[in-house]
């Protein structure tokens, strides 16, 4: 265990944790937003409107993120579009994790009962009043630990920027590796980060539930 | 638009058999490895419960990419590429399998245990009869969604240096720059496998809803 | 000019006829109320008087004013936009059935919601409403509590008074006692009858037919989407004239309630 050269390697592993939390960061705000402005359209009574947004969802749920961030760091190049691998991947990172909250707000918004929804009609609101005043409050309540998870799954995903030469902890450690000898060092302090990372985010989860749990007593 | 895509097609279509290689290995031998652990962390929940609790927050507390790099680096020494890969691949699947099956199986009413007690069962008996019938009902869509999840994750071995569909669509786009024709092209690859995996998910989901 | 006109209302669920022309009256300050067996399309009518239902033909005219369409310059009938909707429902207020409180604000927030938001009343005043109502309806000490921790008579009141915060010219009950354990129908029948007493115009669907001969001043009974019979409650309820009102009052002989 050569501790030595793993302590001289440290402020490279620590400026690679800020890109890894900064693309997890902005990947999470962004998806957030997305998935927002994708329910609109996805449960809109148009199929015209429908229909392409919900094939947009399934494409992107269901093929590799590692492909669709290869879309945008080669694709956009072509129409002369020159950004960098970190934005290339909060942008992957938020259209998918954004199609699978928008999944995951459709949902919360459905289990709110039809009740609620008349409730709000009879005293005269307006749609969009009874969606900010009654439905989402209280479809958060039901999806904030369904959120928090998916904030998880993102946090690690965002090694996949890795194989587009985003030096995040994940590509540190492999050029690391691939420098010196010291392999099992450097495993086992990227496991280390990358476990203080998602247990610190599944920590929050489990609080939430509580949360939600307390909450929703009825 | 697509005549690069369809020109490479073949060299991708290749890869893609790799590709379901990985995840055929992966899913099964994964799927069968988690349900045995998630019955064990439920017939034994003080030690080998605490020890599988521990596996299974390693293994999915790090992301897929990562452990295919030790798995790579490290068992890569010994066993060739695939094999290395591909036992990653099943360890990974069985670490979310064994969460799956011990939720499934710890959320049979607990009505049905005891009925079962009741005409003089046990364990065993309990296990075969009453609660992995019910168990595996509840845990179908869950392990179909995780299958999907699986398969996507197939693509990560082409980051390490494995050779399959991704790595192959890489390799092309490299060579002629259409990038756009032939990612999309492969994305639509994998799509075709697991959208229909997908729908089977959801229909399971509804079919057994009532059991909530 | 009554309150409510009804004229001819027709309303169908895909192919089923559910209104097959449905024709009254409600005064100002008349309590009305229309019995009838399960499916006859009772509370149907009144999730059209407030448009939760949209009615496929006839008429509705709250107040003189004609509910949920409009006349275009052709004469023809033209569907009124939300907003246009959403203001007549302010002065349509409607009980439910299972009470539908919010449940994730408190009582008083429940009451205040809707007049600050949709009314535009500035909070403090909304407030001193809604305490004034909690009062009315006995329930003053639970005003910052939240709904899961009232029982079922308890909630209903706050429905009750979360309808009448909105300053309705008529109240609709939707069979608001049904869900209720027996011992906690009381409570809220005599808030009811209180609202009666003070000359709002209420319309009743209800199983409760003490109640509705006691406190009623019309009453329609409903069969199979159509009005069988219409008068004052007191006379139909001990002399009905159809068969079918004969019948369907035997099933309650016996099973009279106290209220």
């Amino acid at each position: 265990m050569d501790l030595r050269y793993l302590i001289s390697q440290m402020p490279k592993f620590m400026d690679a944790l800020e890109l890894t939390v900064g693309i997890g960061f902005f990947g999470m705000a962004l998806a957030v937003i997305w998935g927002l402005a994708l329910i609109g359209p996805r449960m809109s009574s148009r199929s015209w409107i429908r229909t392409p947004v919900i094939a947009y969802i399934e494409l992107v749920r269901n093929t590799p993120l590692l492909l669709q961030v290869y879309v945008v760091y080669f694709g956009l190049p072509i129409f002369g579009i020159l950004i960098s691998g970190f934005f290339c991947g909060v942008i992957g990172l938020a259209s998918q994790h954004g199609a699978f909250l928008a999944e995951i707000y459709r949902g919360g918004i459905e289990a709110v009962s039809k009740h609620q929804r008349e409730a709000g009609k009879a005293l005269g609101m307006t749609q969009l009043q009874s969606m900010r005043l009654v439905i989402l409050p209280q479809a958060l309540i039901k999806i904030a630990p369904l959120m928090s998870n998916q904030l998880v799954l993102l946090i690690k995903d965002t090694a996949v920027v890795s194989a587009i030469g985003v030096m995040e902890l994940t590509l540190a450690a492999k050029v690391t590796i691939e420098r010196s000898a010291a392999t099992m060092e450097v495993f086992v302090l990227i496991a280390i980060l990358y476990l203080i990372l998602t247990s610190s985010l599944g920590l929050v989860a489990r609080g939430l539930e509580t949360w939600q749990r307390k909450r929703s007593s009825r | 638009m697509l005549d690069v895509f369809f020109a490479n097609l073949p060299y991708l279509l290749k890869g893609m058999l790799i590709t379901i290689e990985f995840a055929f290995g992966g899913i099964v031998v994964g799927t069968l490895l988690g349900v045995g652990l998630g019955i064990l962390a439920v017939v034994f929940p003080s030690v080998v419960g605490k020890l599988i609790a521990v596996y299974v927050f390693v293994i999915r507390g790090i992301p897929v990419l990562v452990w295919m790099f030790m798995g790579y680096t490290g068992l890569g020494a010994l066993i060739s590429d695939f094999m290395a890969v591909l036992i990653v691949l099943i360890l990974y699947t069985s670490a979310f399998v064994a969460e799956i099956a011990r939720g499934a199986i710890l959320s049979v009413h607990h009505g049905q245990i005891e009925s079962a007690k009741s005409v003089g069962m046990r364990w065993p008996l309990m296990l075969r009869l009453v609660i992995l019938p019910q168990a595996i009902n509840i845990s179908l869509p869950a392990l179909v969604n995780n299958s999907i999840m699986i398969i996507k994750a197939t693509a990560y071995v082409s980051v390490v240096g494995v050779w399959e569909l991704s790595y192959a669509a890489r390799e092309v786009v490299e060579r002629t720059l259409a990038a756009l024709d032939v990612f999309l092209g492969v994305m639509m690859m994998y799509f075709v496998i697991c959208y229909p995996l997908a729908i089977i998910a959801n229909r399971l989901e509804k079919r057994f809803a009532f059991q909530h | 000019m009554p309150m409510i006109r009804v004229k001819d209302l027709k309303k169908r669920f895909g192919t089923v006829e559910v209104l097959k022309g449905i024709t009254f009256d409600v005064e100002k300050g008349e309590v009305f109320v229309i019995i009838g067996p399960s499916g006859s399309g009772k509370s149907t009518i009144l999730r059209c008087l407030n448009f939760i239902e949209e009615y496929d033909d006839g008429e509705v005219v709250i107040d003189g004013e004609l509910l949920g369409y409009r006349l275009d310059d052709k004469g023809r009938r033209v569907r009124q936009t939300e907003a246009e909707i959403a203001r007549m429902r302010t002065e349509v207020g409607m009980v439910f059935q299972s009470y539908n409180l919010f449940p994730h604000v408190n009582v008083i927030d429940n009451l205040t919601m809707a007049p600050v938001h949709v009314k535009g009343v500035p909070k403090a005043d909304a407030v001193a409403l809604a305490m004034e109502l909690l009062a009315k309806v006995g329930l003053t000490e639970f005003a910052e509590a939240f709904p899961s921790r009232l029982s079922g008579g308890q909630q209903q009141r706050v429905a009750i008074a979360r309808a009448l915060a909105m300053q309705p010219k008529v109240i609709l009950f939707d069979e608001v006692t049904s869900a209720l354990d027996p011992e906690l129908i009381g409570e809220v029948l005599q808030v009811m009858r209180q609202l009666a007493s003070e000359g709002f115009t209420m319309i009743i669907v209800t199983h409760e037919m003490d109640f509705a001969r006691d406190v009623g001043q019309n009453l329609l009974f409903m069969d199979d989407g159509l009005i069988v019979e219409q008068g004052p409650p007191k006379e139909l309820l001990a002399r009905p004239k159809t068969g079918r009102m004969q019948d369907f009052l035997a099933r309650f002989h016996g099973k009279e309630k106290v209220a």
